[in-house]
Parts: structure tokens; sequence; C-alpha cells
């Protein structure tokens, strides 16, 4: 087997949310066209917007290809919303995606059947994605990004959380019922 | 000695895409009660682009939880010598001819960063035979216990290694993630010079099907052997901590493993006319490390359960009980 060098130097620049998923999405075209292919049938005809921190962009397929726009004023058919901090917690394991809903800080808005499609969307991607060494190096280009803030020190793991969502804490027999159907979050 | 070696696959071999091998250190240090897993791992063909290396550095400790992350590279990222893999997050390495495991890991955005040494302190075992897995095939290489050096800055606080004790194997094979495979396997040091318990077993993906169950007692120069019906292994209880699930980014792909069905206890009875050891072990905590393929779309997860144990044993002749602390693994 090859020896080789770890690491090796690698240039890493500025890049904006526009160009991050034209990126993803050629990248994904390049190495898996059928995953590309599928996520241009589950999404069709319709419109996204999708907001990091202060950054907004609409995304939508035209003819096969996809366009990545500064947001329109007229109506989309679901928005996505989060942070950056919030995606690179996602992607280090410190959230999960239930949490990160419950708690508001990854919004998505739409009908339940524009959700389900981008949820469909971004789970082809990611599973791709792990066939992909393009698309896990755009990951690691976005956290090496000089124009974004480095990702906040996060020293251990998982915590207990609470909910809002949950409002009122379940009566002892409702909890036991539910862990015995194994339905607690 | 050790005689061991990484086994990568001819570029000819018509398996090359499903080639698996690993370097795997378990540190427990006894002081603190922490519990710590180095993993450095090679999958799919070294002339395929896609094969990727994926290095693990977690540590539990009693009051923080789990410290640490994982991290992936592509084989041109990585050095890889005849018994060692370093990226840039972390590296492992077997000194055959001093008998040491070296580990060395820096995760800075993860509160980790250490350097350990780990001398042999009992003979290793070779199961050099193909057990069937899945599609392929799995063999090992096992030191049971290993002294320890070393100083480990995690979550904020510097855990010096002297007290601790460790357990290094190796596996290599052919196999894809996502196989109808699984195994369950355990090991436990006690304190001191205490003894060490490892298990293990192959199993099908749901774990109805179960290959047989092994089970090494090393105890200074007393090392035992004992296999087949005599040893039973019961999983007892659900565990139901939450779990740190890695990475991320596959973590989200699966949200339908967020609470998989782990036991809260481990037990093992085995006995052979001869000797006999009766084990319990109660996990604390529980990771999931899930495993992607990189030639087709399938997942192994990986599930890593850390706490403490209590075996009480008579083993040539020699009774007694001992505690300690332990991983159980369980694959599907």
């Amino acid at each position: 087997m090859s020896t080789s060098i770890i690491g090796g130097s690698r240039t890493v620049g500025c890049r904006s949310l526009r160009e991050y998923v034209e990126l993803l999405y050629s990248r994904l075209n390049t190495v898996d066209s059928a995953a590309a292919h599928r996520i241009r049938r589950v999404v069709g005809a319709r419109r996204a917007r999708i907001t990091l921190d202060e950054e907004s962009v609409d995304v939508y397929f035209s003819r096969g290809r996809l366009h990545v726009t500064a947001p329109g004023k007229g109506p989309v058919d679901g928005t996505g919303r989060t942070t950056r901090q919030v995606t690179l917690d996602l992607i280090d394991g410190y959230l999960e995606i239930t949490t990160a809903v419950l708690d508001g800080r990854l919004e998505l808005t739409g009908s339940l059947d524009a959700i389900v499609r981008m949820d469909l969307a971004l789970e082809v991607l990611l599973d791709s994605a792990t066939r992909a060494p393009a698309l896990q190096q755009l990951a690691q280009d976005f956290r090496d990004d000089p124009c974004r803030a480095a990702p906040a020190p996060r020293s251990a793991g998982p915590f207990r959380r609470w909910t809002p969502f949950y409002s009122d804490p379940p009566e002892e027999r409702e909890h036991r019922l539910l862990e015995q159907l194994d339905l607690l979050p | 000695m050790i005689d061991d070696s990484l086994r990568p696959p001819f570029a000819t071999d018509p398996d090359a895409g499903a080639y698996k091998d690993w370097l795997h250190l378990n540190v427990f240090d006894h002081r603190s009660g922490a519990v710590m897993l180095f993993n450095v791992s090679l999958h799919g063909s070294p002339y395929d682009p896609r094969a990727r290396v994926v290095g693990t550095a977690m540590v539990h400790q009693p009051d923080t939880g789990w410290t640490g992350n994982m991290s992936v590279a592509g084989f041109d990222e990585a050095a890889i010598g005849s018994t060692s893999i370093a990226t840039a997050r972390i590296a492992l390495a077997v000194d055959t001819m001093s008998e040491r495991v070296l580990v060395s890991a820096i995760y800075p955005d993860d509160s980790l960063e250490g350097s350990i040494a780990a001398r042999a302190a009992s003979s290793p075992v070779a199961i050099e035979e193909r057990l069937p897995f899945g599609s392929g095939w799995i063999s090992w290489y096992v030191v049971p216990r290993l002294t320890v050096t070393g100083t480990l800055t995690c979550a904020g606080r510097t855990i010096e290694l002297d007290a601790a004790s460790a357990y290094h194997d190796h596996n290599w094979g052919r196999w894809h993630w996502g196989d109808d495979a699984g195994w369950e396997w355990g090991t436990y040091a006690a304190a001191g010079a205490g003894p060490t318990f490892v298990f293990s077993r192959t199993t099908s993906r749901d774990h109805l099907r179960e290959g047989p169950i092994t089970l090494f007692v090393h105890d200074g120069p007393v090392r035992r052997r004992l296999r087949g019906d005599g040893v039973r292994l019961t999983l007892e209880g659900r565990f139901t901590a939450p779990l740190r699930r890695l990475p991320g980014s596959v973590a989200a792909l699966h949200q339908d493993r967020v609470q998989p069905h782990l036991p809260a206890r481990v037990h093992v009875e085995a006995r052979d006319g001869v000797d006999r050891v009766e084990l319990e072990f109660v996990p604390r905590a529980a990771a999931q490390l899930i495993a992607a393929d990189p030639v087709r779309s399938g997942y192994g997860f990986v599930h890593e359960l850390v706490g403490e144990f209590t075996a009480s044993s008579v083993i040539a002749g020699r009774a007694r009980t001992v505690g300690g602390l332990g991983v159980f693994e369980f694959v599907d």
C-alpha cells in the first residue's frame, strides 16, 4: 500500500450561500447523476427559500437545471431557515435533527407535502454524500470558510433536553405509559 | 512480540471493494472512571478514490459525558504503514518489536487532545481464520491487556493515565456495511494488575442467529479460552439514555436509529467443568458510530456502551471477585 502525506496544503476561499448550494448540486450531478435525477423528480416545479443566518436564496429547477437566485417577491412552496452554528452542530453530532426542529433552531415551513419533499431531497443528498468525497470536501470547505465564524467550542454531550414544544410535563402515570409504548421523545 | 500487520488487498483482488481493516484501543482509567475509545479504520479498496479512512477518538467521563468526535478522510489524506494509520486528527500505530500501541489524537473543536503509549501486559490472541461475516469474512488479532502511560486532556480536564489499563485489537476482512451481519463483543478490565475478560460472537443483523461465543480470560500469566455451550451471554432490559451519534451528518439520515434497542445489563456466565466466570456489566452511557459503505448504499451501526462491571471467577483454582470498567459493543 502506498504511503502518502497527511493532509497536504489546501486553500479554502470565501463562498456565498448561493455558491455552496450550486456546488452541492453540481458535484452531486457529477458523481451520482442518478441521485441528482431523484432530487429533480422529488422537487418537480416547486420553489424553496433557504436562509442561513443573514443570507437567503431561492432554489428551483427549470428544464432540468438548478437555479439559485436572490430571494424574489413571489411566493415559494417551502422555506428552510437555520444558522451556521446549528449546521455545524448537526454535522458534528452535537444536535439531532428532531431536537433542532422542536427547539426552533431549524425552521421548515410550507405545506406538509412541500416539507416532506424538502426532507426527501436532503436524504438523497446525504446518502449520496457518504460515497462522494467531493461532497465531503465541500462540507470541510464550509467549516473552514475564512469569511464565516469559527464554530463555538463544544465540550461534551449529549445532554438531556427540555423542549418548549411540550409545555406541560407528562404526569407520572402518563410518563410510564409512554415509556411502556416506547413513545418518549 | 506482536506479530501482526494491516492486510490490504492486492489490486487484483476481486473483493478489494469490500476491504475493511482497523486498529483499535480502549483505555480504562480506573482512577477517574473515564473510558476511552480510539479507532482508525480503512473502508474500501485502496485503489478506489471513494475509499475512506475513519478516525474516532471518544472519551466518556462519568460527570461530563462524551468528549471527542469522528473524522473522515480519503486514503490520499492519510499515512498508512504496515502497522499504522495516521490522519490529521488521529494516529494509531503498533510497534511490534517493543509490543507497544501508540495513539495521538487532536480534536481541538471537540475539547480532546492526548498522547498515549500502551505496552502489552498479556500475550496476544490471533484468530487468523476467516470467520463468516455478512457477504464475506472477518478476522482479528487481540492483545487483551496493556499497561498505559500518557496524558489526555478532555473537556478542560487533564487525565494522567498511569493508573489505567488498556485493550487492543485489530480486525480485518471483506464485507459491506449494510450486509446481514452484526456482532456482540465486550472487554472488561479490572483495576491494578487484575484480570481482563473479553468475549465475542458474530451474529446476523437482527441478532437472532448467533455464531459461537468465545470468552477469553487473561489474569497475569494465566489465560483461558471458554467457548461453546458452556458460555451464555444474556442481554437484559433496555438502555434509554440519549446516545452520542456520529458522524452527525449520517446520523441525521437515520432518525429511526435515535433510540435503538440496547441492553441495560449484560450478563455472561461461562463454565467448562474446570474454570468458571460470572460477569455482569451495567452501561452508564452509549454512543452510536455509523459506518457508511463507500461503495454501495449501506450502513452499519456500531453501538459502544461503556460502564462498570463486576465478575466472580474461579480460574486455575483461584476464586476471586473483581470490579472495573468495560465496554459492550453491539453492531447491527
